[in-house]
């Protein structure tokens, strides 16, 4: 069952004029005719370089930014028409909105409660269920602006999922968090998925975080989706793999062959990291071993949805 | 030691700051121009005056018009601070309609408007003898258009705010204000300049306030003026709620997460 349709959807932001009439910046367009849907219990995730449009995307689909073209539809009903009734069921949380800081964290929660009509007994429960869910209940009476970037992301998230929603849109919820915390998102993102069949679009630079946890991919580029993929399909189309070397004698000879063959290769201390078709692994070897390059390791690296995304922009950079 | 550049450098980030924002800029000059019309004309008509409780008049004057600064604060700046918080994206993604958020603005103002009142009415009483209702039921549609009046105002200052962004919370201070001293609430209008009694006679306060003093000072209860101001009053709530519309609907363009930027 589909539970959101985007089609042809366009953003063009108005040029921008300071009050004595200069101009800013010129009229942009940011999303250029996106078409997409996500399934019901499906795990979607928006990946782009900074600019690409993401961010857009989710504002319209919440309609905090009006959509200069197109269609959006949750659960067969035309959001624009239907916004309200639609955002019953549609969860929020972003790295960039915040919350009322001088607010406790029950009172913010309550509020939002509200917003979705849930009943005093139900918020309770739900807010109780959440706040130990994520060990925050100790800080539940707690201003919100004395809590750290992870607890505010935590609740963030509550907020998001209090009025049982069967969509939730993420905007990258896990940028600036600690690696132990964000992992704690990533498993609670995949725990509502799979207990609860929630669906989610989900935006992140985090190319093992979208691995993990998305059953999909939508890349945008200069505000238009070019990839629409598993993400093991998306790293299965870069063809090259990455040899690792750790060189113990000859790294100038090493980087002098990369070179001299046209490879793509990095320098990290006395580790080169080469880009190679897979076929031709071989025949690098040989030509570092005929050079007298000798190595204490070496690991082979298939490609990830890093490379794929590495890549791209740098693909986008020479177009 | 002192660095002089670095002084310099100071004064360059502010004044930047300060020269950007035209709000800033009227603030600065604004203030010192509200005293010397408010002061000076309440001079000259206490000069002038020789009815009978001209300090009353004055005294209701001055209390009344925190009515309308008081409807427009409340409106404007829990405006503002959702931007300051960022919080606008966070409330439009329930499913809150804009309507239903302005009406509980409205109806927090409207039950401030009362607790206002109240106090007012006390301190009037307890500290100079002065019954505020003393005029009787005459009063109400007076309080309750004033209150309307601020309502536009708060709805014109929000309007600005869905426009500029929190770049105009300076002059949301002085929009208060700005209609001060052509609202008589001080004096009577008839001791101001022939294009400011222009201006007085558009707007539907003067009507209000010249209410507010015969009655205070003549016991004249002047239903006429109130129907004039009323009249006015709407006309200015159906275009200060027209324009709140629009420019919510035109803050979309950029997006609600815009206006918590400086």
């Amino acid at each position: 069952m589909t539970l959101l349709r985007v089609d042809q959807l366009v953003k063009i932001f108005p040029a921008q004029k300071t009050w004595w009439g200069k101009i800013k910046s010129p009229q942009f367009k940011a999303v250029n005719g996106i078409s997409f849907s996500i399934n019901q219990g499906e795990n979607v995730g928006l990946l782009g370089s900074n600019g690409a449009g993401k961010t857009t995307t989710i504002q319209m689909l919440l309609s905090t930014l009006s959509a200069t073209a197109g269609h959006i539809t949750y659960f067969g009903k035309n959001f624009f028409r239907y916004r309200s009734e639609i955002l019953q069921y549609v969860g929020f949380a972003s790295t960039y909105a915040r919350l009322p800081g001088r607010l406790t964290v029950q009172e913010n929660l309550h509020l939002y409660g509200r917003f979705y009509g849930l009943s005093y007994s139900n918020r309770t429960e739900y807010i109780q269920y959440y706040l130990k869910r994520f060990d925050l209940w100790h800080a539940r009476d707690q201003e919100v602006c004395s809590l750290s970037a992870g607890q505010k992301t935590s609740i963030m998230l509550a907020k998001a999922f209090l009025a049982d929603p069967k969509i939730v849109l993420l905007d990258e919820p896990t940028a600036a968090l600690d690696p132990d915390i964000a992992q704690e998102v990533r498993t609670f993102v995949i725990q509502q998925q799979r207990e609860r069949g929630v669906s989610f679009l989900f935006t992140s630079h985090n190319m093992a975080e979208v691995n993990q946890i998305c059953d999909r991919v939508l890349v945008m580029q200069k505000g238009a989706i070019i990839a629409n993929n598993t993400p093991q399909q998306l790293a299965a189309s870069v063809s090259k793999v990455r040899v690792d070397l750790m060189i113990t004698d000859g790294l100038e000879s090493a980087i002098a062959h990369a070179q001299a063959e046209g490879l793509i290769y990095m320098v990290y201390g006395k580790t080169i990291k080469i880009e190679v078709d897979e076929q031709s692994i071989a025949r690098l070897l040989q030509g570092l071993a005929r050079l007298g390059v000798q190595y204490a390791e070496i690991s082979i690296n298939k490609p990830s949805l890093e490379d794929y995304f590495l890549h791209l922009v740098k693909k986008g950079r020479e177009d | 030691m002192l660095a002089l550049y670095r002084v310099q450098t100071v004064i360059l980030r502010y004044a930047q700051q300060l020269f950007r924002d035209p709000a800033r800029v009227l603030n600065v000059f604004y203030w010192p121009l509200f005293d010397v019309i408010i002061y000076g004309y309440m001079g000259i008509w206490t000069e002038q005056g020789t009815a009978s409780g001209l300090g009353f008049a004055l005294l209701s004057g001055a209390i009344l018009s925190h009515i309308v600064i008081r409807a427009n604060f409340d409106i404007a700046f829990n405006v503002i601070e959702e931007c300051w918080a960022s919080n606008l994206v966070n409330m439009f993604a329930t499913p809150l309609r804009f309507y239903e958020w302005i009406l509980g603005l409205v109806s927090l103002a409207f039950m401030m408007f009362i607790g206002i009142v109240v106090l007012l009415w006390i301190l009037a009483y307890s500290f100079y003898g002065f019954n505020l209702f003393s005029i009787g039921v005459f009063l109400i549609p007076i309080i309750t258009n004033l209150f309307i009046f601020g309502l536009s105002i708060g709805f014109l200052s929000t309007s600005l705010l869905f426009y500029f962004g929190v770049r105009m919370q300076e002059f949301i201070f002085i929009l208060g204000w700005l209609f001060d001293p052509f609202s008589g609430a001080y004096y009577s209008i008839s001791v101001l300049p022939h294009w400011m009694q222009t201006v007085a006679r558009v707007l539907p306060l003067s009507y209000f306030f010249e209410a507010l003093r015969s009655a205070v000072t003549h016991g004249i209860h002047d239903w006429h003026l109130i129907a004039k101001g009323s009249v006015l009053n709407i006309g200015y709530l159906l275009m200060a709620i027209c324009a709140l519309r629009f420019l919510f609907k035109k803050s979309l363009e950029c997006g609600l997460a815009l206006l918590s930027e400086d």
